[in-house]
């Protein structure tokens, strides 16, 4: 891996699934299974720390968390 | 329950709130007498329900013994996420007050996550992914009792019959029990609109219930392998550093009974009703099994089952309606899911609908323990119904009758060609 950490962060996105409010519907890792994984009660993974995925990902993200009944995803594309 | 059928259905609506005997307060809220356990004709509680949420968010139901109603989707979100407010020592609201304490629908955080923490296990998506073949082949087989017919009454040949196999499979009790099953479980939701069935009620669940002690007694003696044993898997799990008792066992079986055999009957019954009266839907489903996933979801949203009640736990000012600690409270999840703040051309059933966040299998802690089993459950019986019988119709000159409440239809009968 050559590139940068400069420029690596400008195609990435940050998300964050809130481990108070993720329930388990299972709506994120079965329409995005790219970007969210489930445990193996069905809750999401990883929750409770903000994980990086690659830009080209952010729209299969952002599904993930527009589908959330919880409202428990947060997507931010990083600056 | 204790629905009070006594209360006048011509209370006319929003009359100011002390008028109204015995009843808090309503603030800014209309009253209204909104009848919830009546029969009528299908799909009148879903239109209803849309006029009461387009008028307010909140009202004053003096329906039974009363209650206060969310009709929007936020607010009924909300209150599923705030269970120390909305909690859930009753969960009907015509039943305030239960002589019962069922785990774990009525027991509170923090208790409540660790029985949830044992539930949870034998109903993820990956155990119920692992009986999908099973499930296929039950399917099947309760297909095979009426295909060559021609016809069949869909609620009571396929829908009750089906998911019920399914369940005792999952819980590892012998399939020839499915027709007890089938009928407790009748029994007891058909009186749940019957003012004189309380004692055909009591009948049926002490039957259920001394199933289950047998059960119990047995697995005690005699413990199964807990991968495919429900009973003897949560004997072999802990609760913090306990075993479980068998009470609490016993009333997990009940409850799992009482949430996940009629709940699932109800929305196929929905479900099959919408393809059989939508060509254009039917074609798709039976010709493109990939929307199955997204119909089942669509499908959830567009016929909420569930008009889930919680209790209010101390005094609190909800969005401008004076809550008292002890009101019962209606999330209308049939008003909620059709709500045009949330979901763009609601009242549209669109098998492509994307980001589907409905919450008919509720929010916050209760989630539906069941959805998972729910949602492969309906996907496979779309799949394997329309693989074998593409296309049907109602059939017969009897108009299709819901119970109240939009929970399932009384009957469905379909007719297809031989082939
Ligand atoms: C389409 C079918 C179903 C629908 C629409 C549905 C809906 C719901 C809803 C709205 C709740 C929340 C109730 C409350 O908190 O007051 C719930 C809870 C529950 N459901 Fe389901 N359900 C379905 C199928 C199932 C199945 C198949 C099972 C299990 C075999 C099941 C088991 C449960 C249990 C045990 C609870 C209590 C969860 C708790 O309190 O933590 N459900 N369901
Ligand atoms: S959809 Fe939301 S609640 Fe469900 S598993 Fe994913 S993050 Fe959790």
């Amino acid at each position: 891996m050559t590139a940068e950490p400069t420029t690596q962060e400008r195609f990435t996105v940050e998300i964050m699934v809130d481990p108070a409010r993720c329930t388990g519907h299972g709506r994120c890792y079965s329409l995005a299974p790219a970007v969210f994984d489930a445990d193996d009660d069905g809750f999401c993974l990883p929750r409770g720390v903000t994980f990086v995925v690659a830009a080209d990902r952010e729209e299969t993200a952002r599904l993930g968390a527009r589908s959330c009944p919880e409202g428990a995803i947060t997507v931010v594309t990083a600056e | 329950m204790s629905a009070s059928a006594a209360t006048p259905a011509s209370t006319p609506a929003a009359m100011p709130a002390s008028t109204v005997g015995g009843t808090p307060p309503a603030g800014s809220c209309p009253v209204i007498n909104y009848d919830i356990m009546s029969p009528r004709p299908v799909l009148s509680a879903v239109r209803e329900m849309a006029e009461l949420r387009e008028a307010s968010p909140v009202y004053w139901n003096s329906f039974g013994t009363g209650f206060w109603m969310l009709t929007r989707y936020e607010e009924c979100r909300e209150a599923y996420q705030t269970p120390e407010i909305f909690g859930s020592d009753s969960v009907i609201v015509l039943d305030p007050n239960p002589g019962y304490r069922w785990i774990p629908t009525n027991v509170a955080p923090p208790e409540h996550s660790r029985y949830r923490q044992i539930l949870n296990r034998p109903f993820s998506p990956r155990t119920v992914t692992g009986t999908t073949p099973r499930m296929r082949e039950l399917c099947n087989r309760t297909i095979d009792t009426f295909l060559d017919r021609g016809g069949c009454e869909f609620v009571a040949d396929f829908a009750a019959v089906y998911p019920t196999r399914v369940f005792l499979s999952i819980m590892g009790l012998p399939e020839d029990d499915d027709m007890l099953f089938v009928e407790w479980v009748d029994t007891i939701f058909d009186a749940f609109s019957d003012p004189e069935g309380q004692a055909r009620t009591m009948t049926a669940m002490t039957a259920m219930t001394e199933y289950f002690v047998s059960v119990v007694a047995d697995r005690r003696a005699t413990l199964r392998d807990p991968e495919t044993d429900f009973v003897s898997y949560v004997m072999t799990e802990r609760y913090e550093d306990r075993p479980l008792r068998d009470d609490e066992i016993l009333q997990m079986c009940v409850v799992l009974v009482l949430a996940g055999l009629d709940t699932v009957k109800s929305q196929l019954s929905y479900s099959f009703h919408h393809l059989a009266t939508t060509p254009e839907h039917r074609r798709r489903v039976a010709t493109e099994p990939a929307v199955v996933p997204t119909a089942v979801e669509e499908f959830l949203r567009a016929f909420p089952i569930i008009q889930d009640g919680r209790k209010v736990t101390r005094d609190v000012d909800f969005h401008g309606c004076p809550m008292k600690k002890g009101d019962m409270v209606l999330l209308t999840l049939g008003a909620a899911m059709r709500d045009p703040r949330t979901f763009p051309d609601p009242e549209r059933v669109d098998l492509d609908r994307t980001a589907n966040r409905h919450i008919s299998f509720a929010a916050g802690p209760h989630r539906c323990l069941g959805s998972h089993l729910a949602r492969a459950e309906m996907a496979v019986a779309l799949q394997e119904w329309h693989r074998r019988i593409p296309d049907y119709r109602l059939a017969g000159d009897e108009p299709v009758v819901e119970r109240g409440g939009s929970a399932g239809l009384v009957a469905l009968p379909l007719a297809w060609e031989r082939s």
